[in-house]
């Protein structure tokens, strides 16, 4: 039989593991668009959640703003451009970053 | 009032000099100076990019600089193409900011290409040079500049701008470097670009990315500071607000470059599209010349220079609706050009929607390709 001090210590772990899994399965992401894509999105920040990938967020993004279909642009993950789909951590700060050509 | 100091005989010589003041800059000195007296920059588009890029070489002295555009200087470009002015209106772009830095400093090499830069051209006119300046206005430029850049081995400072934001970073320094071709391995379709006369800017933008490029290129070639080398820095006019993006080699990039020298100028940077819907101006000449039943059409707006005068056409400039008049029901063929074949293309796309069984081309390059029957 387990002693009461270790039900409530493993009742506790048990709790705060709920906690933080759910904060994870969440994964707040920080959304920073550039150029055509924030004039598209019409705002240049968004707060997500739950969005695990750079591909679920592209379709994401090309679901909620229509008017980014075929719109190219380039996803940076805390700063540093990714090619390919790439695991979005927990906070991070994504942007978009389109091609700009004027001089 | 502070009192007048006596100058030793030693600073009043320095002062003669009009780079004494960076020559004083701890880690500077003459060894930098001397630096840039034996560097030679070439400046692709004098532009708005160009222009304060241009004002700040020549100013800091170094030797010998180029000048390579093709354009010329429209009223519309005032606002901050700050080397020119009402005078030089009408005027080719290299030639008046060569003149204007010939007039201002005698002491450093100012070389005049007045030509866009080609596959044809763009070997030659860059290897005599020890880095390159990109102040161009569009992605076949931006694209073509970077692989001629990694072909010839030479270091090249990029900077582009969209409307209130600009970004600017520092490619090919050595082998293996980042180049742009990293950040987007193919150049992005037109109908992803926004054409030349759509975007509106203030002219504060383009020259605070101009002089950041200035200030690339004299770092770079001094050794002084650090440089935007696998970094791009983005800057945003509206809130002041800066943004570093880290740059990583892209699986996809070593492929899209041209392999050789031969197969870059053998390749047509300038066409992103199908090949049914656009035509050189030499093959669309002597088509309408085979076919009177043909039509021209200037779909740029009204005010736009120059003006085509050697060859009867229409003016339609692009609204971005379907706009068909009895003249395109009646010709068989239609050729549609703009300022660099942007909007054409555009047109040609929507022409070809209702307009069916009749060829429908956009000119490539517009009247600012070598092609143009201009004179």
């Amino acid at each position: 039989m387990p002693s009461l001090t270790y039900i409530r210590i493993n009742h506790w772990v048990n709790a705060l593991s709920r906690v933080i899994n759910m904060e994870l399965i969440k994964n707040k992401i920080k959304v920073i668009a550039f150029g055509m894509v924030a004039e598209k999105m019409q705002t240049a920040e968004l707060q997500l959640e739950g969005i695990p990938s750079t591909d679920v967020l592209r379709g994401y993004l090309y679901q909620q703003y229509p008017g980014l279909e075929g719109i190219k642009f380039g996803i940076a993950i805390n700063k540093k451009l990714t090619s390919g789909n790439q695991i979005i951590p927990h906070e991070a700060e994504i942007a978009l970053l389109p091609p700009f050509s004027g001089g | 009032m502070r009192p007048k100091l006596p100058c030793s005989p030693h600073f009043q010589e320095d002062d003669m000099n009009r780079f004494a003041r960076q020559i004083i800059l701890p880690g500077f000195g003459q060894e930098a100076q001397t630096k840039l007296e034996q560097a030679k920059v070439l400046v692709i588009g004098a532009g708005g990019l160009g222009s304060p890029a241009l004002l700040y070489l020549a100013a800091a002295g170094i030797g010998t600089i180029g000048i390579m555009d093709g354009d010329t200087v429209a009223k519309s470009n005032l606002n901050r193409q700050v080397i020119y002015g009402d005078a030089q209106v009408g005027i080719n772009k290299a030639e008046a900011a060569a003149h204007y830095l010939k007039s201002k400093y005698q002491d450093i090499k100012i070389e005049c290409i007045p030509e866009f830069i080609t596959t044809a051209n763009a070997a030659a006119n860059i290897a005599p040079y020890d880095l390159i300046i990109d102040g161009s206005d569009n992605f076949p430029t931006r694209y073509l500049v970077n692989d001629i850049c990694i072909l010839l081995g030479k270091p090249l400072v990029f900077a582009a701008i969209y409307q209130n934001e600009g970004q600017i970073a520092l490619f090919n320094t050595k082998e293996g470097d980042i180049n742009y071709r990293d950040l987007f391995p193919e150049p992005p379709k037109d109908s992803e670009i926004p054409n030349c006369s759509e975007t509106g800017v203030i002219g504060v933008l383009p020259g605070i990315m101009g002089t950041l490029q200035a200030a690339e290129a004299i770092k770079f070639l001094t050794g002084y500071g650090e440089v935007l080398v696998g970094k791009m820095l983005y800057y945003n006019l509206l809130n002041h607000q800066t943004y570093t993006l880290n740059l990583d080699k892209h699986p996809s990039s070593e492929g899209m470059l041209p392999k050789n020298l031969s197969a870059f100028e053998s390749r047509d940077y300038a066409l992103f599209c199908d090949e049914r819907e656009v035509i050189s101006w030499k093959k669309a000449l002597e088509l309408m010349q085979k076919n009177t039943s043909s039509l021209l059409i200037d779909v740029r707006e009204l005010n736009e220079q120059p003006k085509l005068q050697s060859h009867a056409h229409l003016k339609i400039p692009f609204t971005g609706q379907n706009k068909v008049i009895p003249e395109m029901q009646e010709a068989d063929d239609i050729y549609l050009f703009c300022q660099s074949g942007i909007r054409s293309l555009r047109m040609a796309r929507l022409l070809s929607q209702t307009l069916t069984g009749k060829k429908i081309y956009s000119i490539i390059g517009g009247i600012e390709s070598p092609d143009a029957p201009l004179n």
